[in-house]
Order: C-alpha cells, then sequence, then structure tokens
C-alpha cells in the first residue's frame, strides 16, 4: 500500500472511530 | 493445590508474550526494526490525535475535578481513605518515579537542548530544553495516568467491579457478547501492555546499572557487565514473586525513593543552587502558562530534524504514558479508596508534576550550567551515551563513590520492585481479577518478564526499545477513550438515580 493510501486509511480510521464513540455517547441505557 | 483450570485470557496472553519474548532473543534486531517502521507510520498519521487526545485527557480531568462531580467519593457511603495524605502523596511519588527519572534527569535537557540550539541562540534553547522536559513528564502524563486510575477506581469502589479495564465497559455499557468481546480483548492488551513497558523499563535499568557498575569496579566496556546484572535482577525479583514478602516490597520501594530524594537534595545543596533554583522558577513559569497550548504541538510546520525529534521524544512519551497506564492506573486505584473524585485528580496531577519540575529543574539545570557556564563536557558524553550522563554528572561533586554506587541501588531496586509488583497485577489481570494470585501464576509472569527484559536488552538501542512500548501500546489511544465515555455514562446515571 502506498504512503499516501496508508495516510488516508489511518486518517479515516481515527474519523470512523470518533463516531463510534460518539454513538456509544447518545446510544440509550441498556 | 490450585486445581482450577486457567482462563483462556490467561493461556492467551502468556502465550501471546512469550511469543514477543522469543521473537526479541531469536532476531532483536528485526522486532526492533519492524516496530520503529509501524511506529513512524502511526505517529505520522495519527500524530495529531494522540495530542488531541491527551490534552483532551487533561481537560477531562480539570473539568471532573472542579465540576459536581468532583464531591463524588471513591468508595460506598462515608468510606474513609485508608492512607492519610501525606502517605498517599508519597506512595503516589514512588508510583511515578522510577528508573526512567535517574536515566533521564540530565540526559534529557540536554538531549534536547542540542536538537534545539540548531534553531535558537543557547539561553533560549536551554529554556525550551527544560520546558519540552517538564511537558512530556508533567501535567499530561499524569492526566493519562490520573484518568485511568479515576474509571478503575470509581468502577471497583463504587459499583463494586474489579480491578480491570473490563469491567467499566460491562458496568455502562451493558453484557452484550460484542462488549463481553471487548472488554476481553482490553484486559488481553492490557497485559501486553504492561509486560512489554515493564521489559523496556527493566532494559534502561540494566543498562544504566551496568554502566554505573562499569565505573565503579573499573571495568573497561559495561557491555560485559549486561549478563550478570540481568541474572542478579532476575534472581532479585522471582524470590518475592515465590514468596509474599507483605510489607517488605514497599520498603524496598521506599528506600530507592528516599535514595533518589536524598541525591536530589545533595546536588541542589552542593551545586550551583542559585542557578538551579533560578532555573527552577523561570522553567516553572514557562511551564505553568505554556502548557495547555503546547500539548496541542505536532510539529506540522518544522523540518524533518524537528518532526523526527518530536515524534521520538514527546509523542513518544505520550504513548509510553498510554502504555504504563493500565498499570499505574490499577497501583493509584488500589491506594485511592474513599478519596473524592477532586483530591483524587488534583493529588494524582498536581503533587507528582510538582516533583517532576523539581527534579529535572535540579538534575538538568546541572546539565545546563556545565553547558553554559563550564566546558560542556556533560553534553558530549551524553550525545555519545545516555546511560552514563547522570554518572558523568555525580563524578562532579564530592563523595562520587557514595552517590554513584546509591544510584547503581536505586535504579536496581526501581526495577526490582516495579517487575514484583507487575508480575502480581499482570497475574491478577489474567486471572479476572483475583487480588491474590497464586505464586506459580506470579512466577510464571516473572519468567517471561524475564525473557521479555531479555529481548530488550538484546535490541540494545534504547531507540528501538521505546518504538517495542509504543507498538505495543498503539491500542491504547482508542480504548482510553471509550473508558472516558464509560465514566461520564456512569456518573450521569448517578446522577439521575
Amino acid at each position: 500500500m502506498s504512503g499516501t493510501l496508508m495516510d488516508t486509511v489511518l486518517n479515516l480510521s481515527v474519523f470512523a472511530y470518533v463516531g463510534f464513540l460518539v454513538w456509544l455517547c447518545l446510544r440509550p441505557d441498556p | 493445590m490450585d486445581r482450577k483450570s486457567p482462563s483462556p485470557l490467561l493461556v492467551i496472553a502468556l502465550a501471546l508474550s512469550a511469543g514477543i519474548a522469543a521473537w526479541g532473543i531469536a532476531d532483536p534486531q528485526g522486532l526492533g526494526r519492524l516496530a520503529s517502521t509501524a511506529v513512524a507510520t502511526q505517529f505520522n498519521s495519527r500524530g495529531w490525535f494522540i495530542m488531541l487526545e491527551v490534552s483532551g485527557l487533561l481537560f477531562v480531568s480539570i473539568y471532573l475535578a472542579f465540576s459536581r462531580f468532583g464531591e463524588i467519593r471513591l468508595g460506598q457511603g462515608a468510606t474513609e481513605p485508608e492512607f492519610s495524605t501525606p502517605v498517599w502523596i508519597a506512595m503516589l511519588f514512588a508510583a511515578g518515579m522510577g528508573v526512567g527519572l535517574l536515566f533521564y534527569g540530565t540526559a534529557e535537557p540536554l538531549t534536547h537542548f542540542e536538537v534545539l540550539r540548531q534553531y535558537n541562540n543557547d539561553p533560549e534553547a536551554a529554556s525550551y530544553a527544560m520546558f519540552v522536559t517538564y511537558l512530556n513528564w508533567g501535567f499530561h502524563a499524569w492526566a493519562i495516568y490520573g484518568i485511568v486510575a479515576l474509571v478503575i477506581a470509581y468502577f471497583a469502589y463504587r459499583k463494586g467491579q474489579a480491578l480491570l479495564l473490563s469491567a467499566p465497559l460491562r458496568s455502562a455499557l451493558g453484557e452484550a457478547r460484542w462488549i463481553k468481546a471487548l472488554g476481553w480483548l482490553f484486559d488481553l492488551l492490557s497485559i501486553v501492555a504492561i509486560a512489554v513497558g515493564l521489559a523496556g523499563s527493566m532494559a534502561m535499568g540494566v543498562f544504566q546499572i551496568q554502566t554505573g557498575l562499569a565505573g565503579l569496579i573499573g571495568v573497561e566496556e559495561p557491555g560485559q557487565l549486561t549478563i550478570p546484572v540481568f541474572i542478579a535482577l532476575c534472581i532479585a525479583f522471582i524470590i518475592p514473586l515465590r514468596k509474599d514478602l507483605g510489607d517488605g516490597m514497599a520498603l524496598l520501594s521506599n528506600s530507592a525513593m528516599l535514595i533518589a530524594v536524598g541525591m536530589m537534595i545533595y546536588l541542589l545543596v552542593m551545586g550551583p543552587t542559585s542557578f538551579i533554583m533560578d532555573d527552577i522558577v523561570s522553567g516553572f513559569g514557562r511551564y505553568l502558562f505554556g502548557v495547555l497550548p503546547a500539548g496541542f504541538s505536532t510539529a506540522a510546520f518544522f523540518d524533518e530534524t524537528i518532526v523526527d525529534w518530536f515524534h521520538g521524544w514527546t509523542l513518544n512519551y505520550m504513548i509510553w504514558w498510554l502504555a504504563w497506564s493500565p498499570f499505574v492506573g490499577i497501583f493509584i486505584a488500589r491506594i485511592s479508596r474513599g478519596r473524592t473524585i477532586r483530591e483524587f485528580l488534583i493529588g494524582v496531577i498536581v503533587a507528582p508534576t510538582l516533583f517532576s519540575i523539581l527534579w529535572f529543574g535540579i538534575f538538568g539545570g546541572l546539565g545546563f550550567f556545565d553547558t553554559l557556564r563550564q566546558d560542556g563536557a556533560l553534553s558530549s558524553i551524553n550525545a555519545e551515551n545516555l546511560d552514563a550522563t547522570t554518572f558523568a554528572l555525580l563524578e562532579r561533586f564530592p563523595l562520587d563513590g557514595i552517590t554513584r554506587t546509591a544510584t547503581v541501588l536505586a535504579a536496581f531496586l526501581f526495577v526490582v520492585t516495579s517487575v514484583v509488583s507487575a508480575g502480581f497485577t499482570l497475574a491478577m489481570i489474567g486471572t479476572g481479577g483475583d487480588e491474590n494470585p497464586s505464586p506459580r501464576i506470579r512466577t510464571v509472569w516473572g519468567a517471561i518478564l524475564g525473557a521479555l527484559g531479555l529481548a530488550m536488552i538484546l535490541v540494545g538501542d534504547i531507540a528501538l526499545v521505546r518504538s517495542i512500548i509504543a507498538l505495543s501500546a498503539i491500542a491504547f489511544v482508542f480504548i482510553v477513550p471509550m473508558l472516558v465515555v464509560c465514566l461520564f455514562k456512569s456518573l450521569a446515571r448517578e446522577e439521575q438515580s
């Protein structure tokens, strides 16, 4: 995988993770 | 005899740690190179997120300490703290003080100075070098420890959960299968991070002890002492892991701390006291008023030299603190039952940071006195071999035979007490939170820590060792914010009920 593509993938995974955190915060309590 | 079959977590954790150790022993340079490349990729792409996160943790700590949540006590009802505040603060120092402070006291500020003087005049480079050292060892480091410790303590003492990283997930997010699986993974990763982090610290201790010992007994090549020192360390930590020495370990840890504090005071008094005090006061002021913006530094607009330096030190440290956070967090949680969130966070973040400022102010100040006011020989020694800097500094003062022996002894005790404590913690996590794990499991962990330590020693280069530690802990960049979400969800629920 080229350096730029890898960089993009790693950053997109961080954005996805932040989205996951937001979802976790908004998720109703069990 | 305990006939219970070991849990899958314990078996996989042991196998994984033993596998890393075997790889490191068989091909230390290969492991080092792989870690170095992988960590460089992570830092290049995700460095901004790591700095954002550690700054966020500091802000979360400040918010929790001064908000209404600060009054919540880490215990049921009116639980009183187990230890008095002065004893508690002394124990926090012991948790944070370790072989790293002995190793880097003078070496780190001088190393920063050599890079920064290429871009600034000498006084500014020295001042900024102290600032960066404080940044690396100060509020951000202790906010990472403080938040992880707070989450563990809150769920253990208020919600009756085990002292594990998986406990907050289950308690705050429920018992769904994916949450249980994630919790299991958190425990496994915390075991790997603790084991590799400890092994790195052991290697650093061995490098320093062999250098000091070689100077004391007149051995030309310190490398000749590597194996004897390593064997002595292994014998010293396996005994207390096999047999519970009770308060004996606390006594050894306190002795190491007293030696270090005594040496710090001795150097302050015997050295250029007013120069050191000037340096501490100006460094403290610069740090206090610059720490929050500096926490967001990313070296975005600088050349490769500065970017490499920033990745190799500040980013690496932040990952290092994350690597140690389960270990130190569990220790701090265990000694903090009964404290309010406010006193807990203020105590954990402010007191050790002030100590670090004093420590580096004195050791770094002496390095700069030599560099800026004398012949600068220490800088040259530091550039050649970081392990030798502390001993070269001590040689410049009277009674250096005693102080150098005391440093070797303190480093030895710091490593032994850390490994013993880690052996207990690893066995505890691996057995699902058993606070008195069997001596057999502790001993197995001791053996694996020894093997991992040997692998790190064989890697030989402290920069590569730091990369291996960073790689083992990179997952914690993603674990710690989830723990914070669990804490806030639980606090909100508690407030509603």
